[in-house]
């Protein structure tokens, strides 16, 4: 089990355990966690899972390929470290991950 | 006894909620008996939101049945599949994310401005034709660069086919004059488009629509997507507004409880989707053969995912038939899920919020004017699609 954390909309930390595989969004639907789950259930159609990285992990956690920038180019509150909890995929070197729901 | 449920019955829509309720309790899926295209309805939350997920198993390219329905030039995308859909997608996407929409908020404050200006204090009124139209119309036309003396004609036509849209696919006989209005409605909106993008072109009119058109190779893409927008933006919005309205004033509680806390409106606006979400199925085509229970589905058959149905299943939401603007959390599935999840979803959202936080500032009662006669519908049943809603909105 990789362990994340999840702070949401009002500041509350969710430490959660997702599968190697799992994505972000996939968590956080298991949390109910607003913000997080996205509208299209993780197919990269709505840009409606915008979390971004905490300081901690900015540039740790791999890049957004062209077509999550293209759905981030939309998003509102955009930041250097702003990913899709759809297109991060848990594996070992996101054990410890901190990711915050944007609130833009 | 054998269970019948025939969307095209003259009490379908009238009854639409028990109906769905006792098939969502019945069974998984029904088979339609005798209708000219075959197909098979599926209730529940558990089996719709796969469905509408597995677009390689459960397919959206269902162009040629609609074009045979008279439905042809308003089905591109949204009856495509990978790699028309997401060539069509990309294209379309940019004018509908959150960032485009802001710049929108404008728009919609100044026509709700007009709205109100007529309506507030104005005795009787049709919330459909006085004020939730002329709202949502103006705002699709304004960012389509469509004048504000063809708004009527935009109107009127996507009205015509909101009326009808959707029941094709449960008629056992052919319906040539409903086929007939559709089809004219198609080729009037295809002309239209076809001239008015060029005129935006000549004029160098900055539009979506002018946008689009340079990247859109075929003038009948052009019409397709013009009419898309049209279809997809204008009588669902309209209507989500009128029956949130409708809910409100049915839940009297509810409505209290919205005046005494602005905080609860985006929660309130996601019940009204859920709750009353104009779209109340999509539609997809069988790739293979399959089984769900008992009912066999074959390949190339319709499946009707009934949206409103998984909306309002127990093994989801608590208390489902109750209207609970507080009601968190709210994974409804009323912009659908998967690929084909609503494009307009955060512009449907803003005409709401800003649509309800005025009506609320600025009036201390919004009351029905004709008792149970207050509401007329259109009786389409597999959309739910009001012709009338007479109110007063009371300053």
């Amino acid at each position: 089990m990789i362990e994340i954390e999840i702070v949401d909309s009002s500041g509350n930390s969710h430490i959660l355990s997702g599968d190697s595989g799992e994505t972000v969004r996939d968590v956080a639907e298991g949390a109910r966690i607003v913000g997080a789950m996205g509208e299209c259930g993780g197919f990269l159609a709505c840009g409606t899972c915008h979390i971004i990285l905490d300081d901690s992990w900015a540039g740790r956690a791999g890049t957004a390929n062209d077509d999550e920038l293209f759905m981030l180019n939309g998003a509102i509150g955009r930041q250097p470290s702003s990913r899709l909890a759809c297109q991060m995929t848990l594996d070992e070197t996101l054990n410890g991950l901190i990711v915050h729901v944007c609130t833009a | 006894m054998a269970i019948e449920f025939d969307p095209t019955s003259a009490t379908f829509d009238r009854d639409f909620y028990s109906n769905i309720k006792a098939m969502r309790e019945n069974c998984r899926a029904y088979r339609h008996e005798g209708t000219l295209i075959p197909a098979v309805s599926v209730f529940r939350h558990a089996d719709v939101v796969p469905m509408l997920q597995d677009w390689e198993n459960w397919s959206s390219g269902r162009s040629e049945i609609m074009k045979k329905r008279g439905f042809g030039i308003a089905s591109i995308m949204v009856g495509d599949d990978p790699p028309d859909h997401t060539r069509y997608r990309k294209l379309m996407a940019p004018f509908f994310m959150p960032v485009s929409v802001n710049s929108f908020d404008e728009i919609i404050s100044r026509e709700i401005d007009v709205a109100m200006e007529k309506c507030l204090n104005a005795g009787e009124i049709d919330l459909v034709e006085d004020f939730a139209g002329p709202i949502v119309n103006g705002l699709i036309c304004k960012i389509c660069g469509i004048p504000e003396e063809d708004r009527e004609f935009i109107r009127s036509k996507a009205m015509l086919v909101a009326a009808h849209y959707g029941k094709g696919l449960f008629w056992k006989e052919p319906n040539p004059e409903i086929e007939a209005i559709i089809a004219k409605v198609g080729w009037e909106f295809g002309f239209y488009f076809i001239q008015h993008v060029e005129v935006l072109k000549k004029s160098k009119t900055p539009s979506i629509l002018s946008t689009l058109s340079e990247q859109l190779a075929e003038p009948r893409e052009i019409a397709a997507i013009c009419a898309l927008m049209i279809a997809a933006g204008l009588e669902t919005t309209t209507n989500m507004i009128v029956h949130g309205m409708q809910e409100l004033i049915r839940h009297p509680l509810q409505m209290a409880k919205l005046r005494c806390d602005n905080g609860l409106m985006n929660s309130a606006i996601e019940e009204m989707f859920r709750f009353r979400g104009t779209l109340r199925r999509h539609e997809r085509v069988a790739v293979h053969d399959s089984k769900i229970d008992d009912v066999e589905i074959a390949a190339g058959d319709s499946v009707i995912l009934w949206n409103a149905s998984a909306n309002r299943d127990p093994a989801v939401f608590d208390r489902p038939e109750e209207f609970l603007i507080d009601r968190t959390p709210n994974r409804h599935i009323a912009f659908g899920s998967g690929i084909h999840t609503c494009l307009g979803i955060i512009m449907a959202r803003a005409e709401m919020r800003l649509t309800f936080q005025r009506l609320l500032d600025a009036t201390s009662s919004i009351e029905e004017t004709r008792g149970g006669d207050s509401y007329e519908s259109y009786g389409n049943g597999v959309m739910d699609v009001a012709k009338r809603y007479s109110v007063k909105l009371i300053g």
